[in-house]
């Protein structure tokens, strides 16, 4: 069994973002499942981990949390994303594609030639 | 802007937190529970799939402990913890908060008081021309260390035969009664001769101060203070060349110091009280 990549830093807030927006209102676990199914289980995710993420991107005002009722009747704490939110996604999601696109040219300079 | 308002809501978290321990906690029992859920599904048993659940988040108290870590400013919220409780600590023993507080009161004070002196006295520049050059020259008998006053022969001689020091120059404290410039008041004054003020390397704000005429003429002049000016004189520039009366002799100004002129230097000495030369060698 291959070893699963630790998730990189700063890597999880934008992950977060992106699971909520392709979701829409979800609870903490849920969003752990999901980024891990995501992954292809490729990434190697304690979910406990992604409460204090949840908790930071509160505080800057990106997602916003209110009690709800899970599909199980479970009692849960939802997640949503806010307009400032999903401005940051979008902002993070084209500064990540730039970052990869370039260490790509890098990685992979045959092609140029 | 983000960080920024992170910061903020961290910071008012310390005092009001705006989620509470609680909640949290009844926000990971229902993660739990969902995982739990999931877990008897796919067909563990009960306890298998708490097991599961729990390591798969990562443990309980981590899992809490970094997000209390997020949630406000640690260190401060253990600072404003420790502050409250000195406080309760305080308020519980009020004999010993007294002492303490008193012989800190004191303590503060007395260092103070005594570092005013040695500030004063050591540390602080004279607020002359070059002041490490200024020295202070006294005589005393051989069997006998207290400093005796110069007379005033002497300063002269001093004045006309040094060739160590670039000026010399005489000065002694007298009280006068002064009249004629409004209600009489007694006035400290210094009786100096002519050198000083340029041994001291200070030039005056109007006039002139004084000149080896004027220890040769003995014509009587004063140089006042800059308080007596504004006070006395309601600072009026027409000053020079009028009349003051040191226990009723008259005596002409003829210059008026700068305000934050002060000679000789005293320890909490405000203003100077009165004229600062009153011109008055009578040495022959």
């Amino acid at each position: 069994m291959p070893d699963k990549t630790d998730v990189w830093l700063g890597t999880l807030s934008l992950m977060i973002l992106k699971t909520l927006e392709t979701m829409g209102p979800l609870h903490g676990y849920g969003i752990a499942r999901r980024i891990e199914q995501t992954s292809g289980n490729a990434l190697s995710l304690n979910y406990g981990t992604v409460y204090p993420a949840l908790l930071k991107l509160e505080q800057e005002g990106a997602i916003s949390s209110e009690w709800g009722v899970s599909d199980n009747n479970r009692k849960a704490r939802y997640y949503k994303l806010t307009r400032a939110g999903r401005k940051q996604l979008a902002r993070e999601a084209r500064d990540w594609e730039q970052t990869i696109a370039i260490l790509a040219r890098f990685l992979s300079p045959a092609q140029e030639a | 802007m983000r960080k920024f308002r992170a910061l903020w809501t961290r910071l008012i978290g310390v005092f009001h937190p705006q989620r509470t321990d609680d909640e949290f906690a009844a926000e990971l029992e229902s993660h739990l529970q969902m995982h739990i859920d999931d877990n008897l599904r796919a067909g563990m048993t009960p306890e298998q799939a708490r097991r599961d659940a729990l390591i798969r988040l990562g443990g309980m108290e981590q899992t809490r402990q970094a997000w209390r870590e997020r949630r406000t400013l640690p260190f401060l919220e253990r600072l404003f913890h420790d502050t409250r409780f000195a406080f309760r600590q305080l308020r519980k023993s009020p004999a010993f908060t007294l002492t303490a507080v008193l012989t800190l009161a004191l303590g503060i004070g007395g260092m103070t008081a005594a570092f005013s002196v040695v500030e004063a006295v050591l540390l602080r520049p004279l607020p002359f021309q070059d002041p490490d050059r200024l020295i202070s020259i006294h005589e005393h008998l051989a069997r006998d260390s207290h400093a005796l006053r110069v007379t005033a022969p002497d300063v002269l001689i001093f004045q006309r035969e040094n060739h160590v020091f670039s000026g010399a120059a005489g000065f002694i404290s007298a009280a006068y009664e002064l009249t004629g410039a409004g209600a009489p008041f007694r006035a400290g004054a210094e009786r100096v001769s002519a050198p000083l003020f340029s041994v001291l390397g200070i030039e005056p704000l109007l006039g002139r101060t004084f000149t080896q005429q004027d220890d040769e003429n003995a014509a009587p002049v004063a140089v006042i203070s800059y308080a007596v000016w504004k006070e006395r004189f309601l600072g009026d520039h027409n000053v020079l060349g009028k009349t003051i009366d040191l226990d009723r002799r008259p005596y002409t100004i003829i210059g008026v110091m700068p305000e934050h002129f002060a000679f000789p230097i005293r320890r909490r000495q405000t203003k100077p009280s009165g004229p600062l030369g009153a011109h008055e060698l009578h040495l022959r």
